[in-house]
Parts: C-alpha cells; sequence; structure tokens
C-alpha cells in the first residue's frame, strides 16, 4: 500500500515539474517577443528618429552657410527649431547609453537642460565678445549644446557678427559628433541583435522619466506649480523661452511616447500587453495631451493661462498612468485574504 | 457564473496556485507525509477517522465553504487593493523625497532584491499581526476562533474569523504595496518578480514543501538548528496547544520567532502532541458555525461589560 502511494505521488510530481519544463523554456533559436518588439521599435524611432535629427543638423548647417552671404537670420531660426524637436525625439527615447556605455553622457553633451544651474546667456556673450579661436573658446561643453546654438540663434544674433556664425558653426559640428556616436550605437548589430526585455525596460523607464520631466520641469516649474516656485510663474523656466519653442518641444516629447508605446494593439510596447485596461488607458492620455499641446500660441504667452495649468495637470496623470500600468504589468495577486499567520 | 459559484464555494482554491490548498501544494505534502511515515516507521494513525471525521474537522469542512462564501462576497470588495497600497506609497514618497530619476542595476540583480524583500517583510507583517491577535484581548477573541480546533487538517487553516480576514487582507496589501511602492521608485519599469505560476517563488517553495503539514496529523519536526530559521509543522501545532499557544507566531520563517524570544523547538518537548485547543477556562466552546461566527462579538460585549 504505501509503495503504490509512493509511486503515484512521486510520479504525478516529476510528471508535472517536466510540464511545467516544456512550458517555461524557449526553444532555442526563437525571436522572443520582445527581441521582436525591439527590434520594431530601433527601425522606427530609435534609428529613424537619430537619422532624421542629423538631416535637420545637416539643414541646419546649410542655412548658416547662407547665413553668413545673406544675413537673413529668419531661415535659420526656423531650421533650428526644426532640429530642436528632431532631437527631443532622440532625446526622450535615449538608450544608447544602455546598449553602450560610452555613450551614458551624451545626451548631456548635446542639452544642458535642467543640468547644473550655470547661467549659459551670460557665459556665452563673454566668448561671443572675445577674440580667442573658436575652438579654444568653446572649452566647455555646455557651450557646445543646443542651449547654446539657442542663445547664439535667438538672443546674441547681430548681422555685424561673422564670430557668432562661426561659434553656431563649431556648435553643429560637435552636435553632429554625439549624434553619429548615437546612430552608429543604434546601428550596429553587435549592440543590439540581442536586446530584448532588458533593452526595452530602459526604454520604458526613459519614457517614465521623461513624463516626470513634462510636469515637474516643462510646465510645473514655469507655471509656479511645484513647491520649490510654488506660484512664482516665470516663462524665463521654460525650457526654449528664447526660441518660444518650448510647445514644439513638448509635442515632439509626446509624439515620440506615442510611437514607442503604440496607438493601438498591434504597434509599439502595446503588442506585449494586449487587451491590458492600463495600456489603453495609458494611449488615451497620450492622444489627449498630444491634442492638447496642437495650439499655434507659445507656452511663452500661456503661462498664466487655464490652458497652461490644465496642460500641466494632464501631463501630471500621464506620469501617473505610467506607474499605473508598471504595477499592474507585475501581476501581483491584488488581494488575499487568507491568514496566512494563523 | 458556474465557476463564480464554483469559487464563491471555495472549490476554486485547489486548482488556484496562490491557494494553500492548490492540487500541487496538497500531493506535495502528501508526499512528504509519507516519506516521514516510512523513515518513521508509524503513520497509521494519522488517517484514523477519528481526527478527519472528527466533530471539529466536520465544522471546518462546513465553515470553510460558508467563510469562502463570506470573503469573496462580503470582504474581498471592500478590502483595498494591491495596486491602490502601491500608488500611494509611490506618490508619499515622490512628496517625501521628489521624484527621482530610475536607478540601474543589473536585472537579476533587481529581481532577487525584490522577490526576497517582498517575502521577507510579508513574513515578518505576518508574524507581528499573529502576536498581536494573541496579545490584544479584543483580537484574541476573534483569533480564538482558529485555537478552537480540536484536531487539525489543512482546512483548519480556513478555520479563521472574517474579522482576522479582514486583518490579513489588509496586512497583505499594506505590505506588498509598500516594499512595491519603493521599488518601483527606485527602478521604475525594470522591475520584475521572480515567479513560479504567478506567485512568488519564495512564497510557492514554502508551499510546496510541506505548508499543508503545518494543520495536520503529522508530526513533523525539523532538526533542532533549522527550528531557528524555519517553523517546522511541528512547532505550529505546539503553538495550537494550551500549553505552548503564546510561542512560535512565525509563518514560513522562525527568525521572527527566534528574534523576539518567542521561538519553541521541539527537541525538548513530548514527541507526541495530545490536546489541541483552547484552555479550559477561556474555552468560548465553538462548535457550531453560529458560535465561530457570532460568539466572538458576544465575548467581546461580556469583556466590555465586566469593566
Ligand atoms: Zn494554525
Ligand atoms: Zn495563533
Amino acid at each position: 500500500m504505501f509503495k503504490i502511494l509512493l509511486t503515484i505521488t512521486t510520479l504525478s510530481l516529476v510528471f508535472f515539474a517536466g510540464a511545467m519544463q516544456t512550458v517555461a523554456s524557449p526553444q532555442a533559436g526563437d525571436i522572443t517577443l520582445e527581441q521582436k518588439v525591439f527590434q520594431e521599435i530601433l527601425s522606427t524611432v530609435l534609428i529613424h528618429d537619430t537619422e532624421q535629427a542629423l538631416t535637420e543638423l545637416n539643414k541646419l548647417q546649410h542655412t548658416l552657410k547662407m547665413l553668413e552671404t545673406d544675413g537673413n537670420i529668419i531661415q535659420t531660426q526656423k531650421q533650428f527649431i526644426h532640429f530642436m524637436t528632431a532631437w527631443k525625439k532622440v532625446q526622450t527615447a535615449y538608450i544608447a547609453g544602455f546598449l553602450n556605455e560610452d555613450l551614458l553622457d551624451h545626451p548631456r553633451y548635446i542639452d544642458t537642460y535642467h543640468q547644473g544651474n550655470e547661467d549659459i546667456g551670460k557665459q556665452l556673450s563673454r566668448v561671443l565678445k572675445t577674440k580667442t579661436d573658436v575652438s579654444t573658446a568653446l572649452f566647455k561643453h555646455s557651450y557646445k549644446t543646443i542651449n547654446a546654438l539657442e542663445y547664439v540663434l535667438f538672443t546674441a544674433f547681430t548681422k555685424q557678427s561673422t564670430r557668432s556664425i562661426q561659434i553656431a558653426k563649431a556648435i553643429t559640428q560637435s552636435l553632429e559628433r554625439y549624434l553619429k556616436d548615437i546612430n552608429e550605437t543604434y546601428t550596429n548589430p553587435e549592440l543590439t541583435e540581442t536586446a530584448g526585455k532588458a533593452a526595452l525596460s530602459q526604454l520604458a523607464n526613459s519614457l517614465l522619466n521623461s513624463s516626470y520631466q513634462l510636469h515637474a520641469w516643462r510646465t510645473g516649474e514655469a507655471g509656479g506649480f511645484i513647491a520649490k516656485y510654488q506660484d512664482k510663474p516665470s516663462i524665463k523656466r521654460l525650457e526654449y523661452y528664447r526660441s518660444t519653442a518650448s510647445l514644439q518641444a513638448i509635442h515632439a516629447i509626446l509624439e515620440t511616447h506615442q510611437r514607442v508605446i503604440g496607438v493601438n494593439e498591434r504597434t509599439g510596447l502595446a503588442q506585449l500587453r494586449p487587451n491590458q485596461s492600463e495600456v489603453s488607458f495609458l494611449q488615451r492620455k497620450l492622444k489627449s495631451t498630444y491634442t492638447a499641446t496642437l495650439s499655434p500660441t507659445p507656452l511663452t504667452a500661456q503661462v498664466k493661462s487655464k490652458a497652461f495649468k490644465n496642460l500641466y495637470t494632464a501631463l501630471k496623470e500621464l506620469h501617473d498612468a505610467y506607474f499605473l500600468l508598471l504595477i499592474d504589468a507585475l501581476g501581483l495577486q491584488a488581494k488575499i485574504l487568507d491568514a496566512d499567520g494563523d | 457564473m458556474v465557476t463564480d459559484i464554483a469559487q464563491w464555494l471555495g472549490a476554486e482554491s485547489f486548482i488556484n496556485p496562490t491557494k494553500r490548498l492548490y492540487w500541487l501544494f496538497l500531493l506535495s505534502s502528501f508526499l512528504i507525509a509519507l516519506i516521514f511515515a516510512y523513515y518513521k516507521k508509524t503513520g497509521q494513525e494519522w488517517l484514523s477517522k477519528e481526527i478527519w471525521w472528527h466533530r471539529s474537522a466536520r465544522l471546518d469542512y462546513q465553515y470553510y465553504v460558508l467563510i469562502s462564501l463570506i470573503k469573496s462576497l462580503l470582504i474581498y470588495p471592500f478590502v483595498i487593493s494591491v495596486t491602490e497600497t502601491t500608488h500611494i506609497t509611490l506618490q508619499l514618497l515622490i512628496s517625501l523625497f521628489d521624484y527621482q530619476e530610475t536607478l540601474y542595476l543589473t536585472h537579476w540583480i533587481i529581481v532577487t532584491l525584490y522577490t526576497a524583500s517582498l517575502f521577507l517583510f510579508s513574513d515578518f507583517t505576518r508574524y507581528w499581526l499573529h502576536r498581536l491577535l494573541h496579545k490584544s484581548e479584543l483580537l484574541w477573541a476573534f483569533h480564538q476562533v482558529h485555537h478552537s480546533a480540536e484536531v487539525l487538517t489543512p482546512i483548519t487553516f480556513y478555520r479563521v474569523h472574517p474579522v482576522e480576514s479582514v486583518l490579513f487582507g489588509f496586512r497583505y496589501a499594506l505590505s506588498t504595496g509598500f516594499v512595491t511602492g519603493i521599488f518601483l521608485y527606485l527602478f521604475g519599469a525594470q522591475l520584475s518578480l521572480f515567479d513560479i505560476l504567478g506567485v512568488n517563488a519564495l512564497h510557492f517553495i514554502a508551499l510546496f514543501i510541506g505548508s499543508n503539514l503545518r494543520h495536520s496529523p503529522v508530526p513533523l519536526a525539523y532538526y533542532h538548528w533549522l527550528e531557528h530559521w524555519f517553523i517546522s509543522p511541528k512547532q505550529h501545532q505546539q503553538h495550537h496547544t494550551p500549553a505552548y499557544s503564546n510561542k512560535n507566531f512565525g509563518g514560513v520563517l522562525a527568525i521572527w520567532d527566534t528574534l523576539f524570544n518567542t521561538l519553541q523547538t521541539n527537541s525538548n518537548l513530548p514527541s507526541n502532541i495530545k490536546v489541541y485547543g483552547l484552555k479550559a477556562e477561556e474555552s468560548l466552546r465553538l462548535h457550531s458555525i453560529k458560535d465561530l461566527l457570532f460568539k466572538p462579538f458576544i465575548s467581546i460585549i461580556r469583556q466590555r461589560k465586566s469593566f
């Protein structure tokens, strides 16, 4: 009797373990869903956007060349905004530093928004006034960023100044180098071929961090909605107040969120969690905030308006929607009433 | 609808890996009992009708169906969920320390840390809630329902007053939400749980290696040193005797009992436990479903009056 029971019990346990094993282990050589989704986002977002940013940068370099002869800054300024929004897209979904450690600090070499608290305007006006060789004068990383470029093209530009054009050109060269590094990383199969789940969670974290920055930095600070600047709105805290292009920046960022998450169940990260209500909730939030940033009025003229406050609130809810999605994705048992302490 | 009703009546527990009565855990416990019986050359008496058809056991079976119904229809909808507690923890952390960019750590380190923290913190709060159920006179009135069992079978695990279930429900949501909130705050989307069939792997292992023997006639004790780390089935059975009910409050781990001086190992105790249940003088005499549900309230009212 004992031996029969023991045999039956052991056999059923072994059978169960075997069944678990076959369910759990994927076949060698199979591409996981995560790898497939990553490849898709890599080509449609990461590589696409980096190449786009390089194209816009080259166009900007071209207008700078024209500027030397015709002195018409408007064209260059317009092109700056095209390049800037293209860069925001690269920055929003940035994971090149995860794929290749050497590129961890590249976003900071390109963009100083919210990095440290140096007054780039004051420092650059000094650089513009001196006669030192351009390459020596731009010795600091922050002098070669997109924010420095904005200052040179929108605040400091005067028709007489060939020096500001020289400096602008030098900045674009530096930006080009970093963007090329990023592009090389994304297009290097050795770095991306096996990327899957971990890369996607880095990507999701980039969006999570970005959604925080959207409400706390990009709108909250200027509107005086956060504790540090409570009720003290100031347009100078907008990301691109010099070029009055802050809204376009936010718009570009949200557009990237939409493409990475996917607009339906068959694109982007949403493929990984079909039928999950938190995903569609996030998608709806993304869509509504995206639509809200279609307004033609620059943020510099809106900071004290109700619409701006609404945008801030919507972006804050967006950040929350990300967290709710992450909580749900953990798949924890919602409630357990068993008195497991007994 | 049919599955809903099955769930309400507790039948779903046997196919749900988050439940202690999941068929696999019953089977694994049974296997362990068999091996133990072979090794000890005893075991006949564990199958006796005196135990499994004892009036206390029969009451447990009936009560199990009723409490399943009460839990799913009256309690479950009103207990806070892990989503809510995690969300609250996150908002609290952000308001206290501001939002921080997510940290990067190798995936398996995060998963291991999270899985272990969740398990440890949960076991820790189980210990304290259980200890509180014994120390507080008010709560003891409810916890007596569990301790009034005169024989132990795996179903006795569910002989718990609804008030105690509510407390454990909140304990689960609060402790899980607290740990999860902290980890999400630090690591964001990199976070995931090391699970088996959707259950925390450590918890699954604990269930697999015989947690159903805690409430059973099988007096499985561990080595003396091991009982300082893990609560053996027999240690919990000791907890069900009047003499040692203020010992061994632990769930899976014995470290809390060791740390807070409530541990009782089996090495210097008589090998066969005879009496389970309450002390004669405090016994509420809980012999029917009505008793189990309502007598705790009556005893509390009496307590209040006597002051
Ligand atoms: Zn017990
Ligand atoms: Zn107890």
